[in-house]
């Protein structure tokens, strides 16, 4: 066969190649840092959040929410904008000063402002506790060189410093 | 232990307070983004409502006063749980917030 017909048949099977090992490269869980884990700790699945290697963290039903309200008071706040200004214009014809916003876009920018402010506090994300001996900071996932650490050493004779919680 | 956290040695003399760095970190991103988007939001209804000079300003700060509050809320009104000190949750995103604040303000309008 020719060189051209060689060449996109080998082409086209690297393709493959590289589209499959995406797909499944996308599913496997994701190692503590750039070092690849061990073997073990991947079949014990012992990595601690769930995410694709592609970085994108699974969301919570709470943003979900806060992102819908947000969304839902940026709407509302923008339709206020747009009656504001046409109210600016009709006072425009009639030769009037602008002094306020008429009574419902003022309702509306209540509510607007109210939603956005709710979801301004929910959506960015919870808050994390700091001290490293609370309930939710415990370390689940073990570090990543585990191949080579030996643990029958002689510090197994000493009491140990940390109250171990299981 | 697998998480970063700051190491230090408990000695008797001595306590040095450890908390994890990274948690704190992204505690303050958490912050900013609160509020720079409360910012804008601010800047958009000062538009919409027509406010000229100190007014514009006024509103901004009494909109940050009631984020800082409702970020108080949100860490429990206690700080020593996420932050290493007060400052952090109140005063944080002020000024940087201002400069989206008054683009926002002047801007479209």
């Amino acid at each position: 066969m020719n060189y051209v017909s060689f060449s996109l048949l080998y082409i086209r099977r690297c393709a493959v190649c590289y589209y499959e090992l995406f797909n499944v490269i996308n599913y496997l869980p994701v190692p503590n840092s750039s070092r690849s884990s061990s073997i073990i700790l991947r079949t014990l699945n012992l990595v601690g959040e769930t995410k694709t290697r592609s970085g994108f963290i699974s969301y919570t039903q709470d943003m979900n929410l806060g992102f819908v309200i947000g969304v839902l008071g940026v709407l509302i706040l923008s339709h206020a904008a747009y009656s504001t200004i046409q109210y600016r214009g009709l006072l425009k014809i009639t030769e009037e000063e602008f002094s306020g916003p008429p009574l419902n876009v003022v309702l509306e920018l209540i509510v607007g402002l109210a939603l956005c402010m709710w979801a301004a506090l929910t959506f960015p994300g919870k808050f994390l506790s700091i001290h490293p001996d609370s309930d939710e900071n415990r370390a689940v996932s073990l570090p990543d060189n585990t191949d080579f650490m030996i643990f029958n050493h002689r510090g197994r004779l000493f009491p140990p410093e940390i109250t171990m919680k299981f | 232990m697998g998480s970063p956290e700051k190491r230090s040695k408990d000695v008797v003399m001595r306590d040095i307070p450890t908390f994890s760095a990274e948690n704190l970190q992204k505690n303050l991103k958490v912050i900013q983004n609160s509020r720079t988007f409360l910012s804008i939001i601010a800047g958009v209804l000062a538009g919409i409502i027509g406010f000229t000079g100190l007014t514009g300003f006024v509103f901004y700060f009494v909109v940050m006063l009631i984020t800082s509050v409702g970020l108080i809320a949100k860490a429990g009104f206690s700080a020593d749980l996420y932050f290493d000190s007060w400052n952090r949750v109140l005063f944080d995103g002020f000024l940087g917030g201002l400069m989206s604040f008054v683009l926002f303000w002047t801007y479209p309008f």
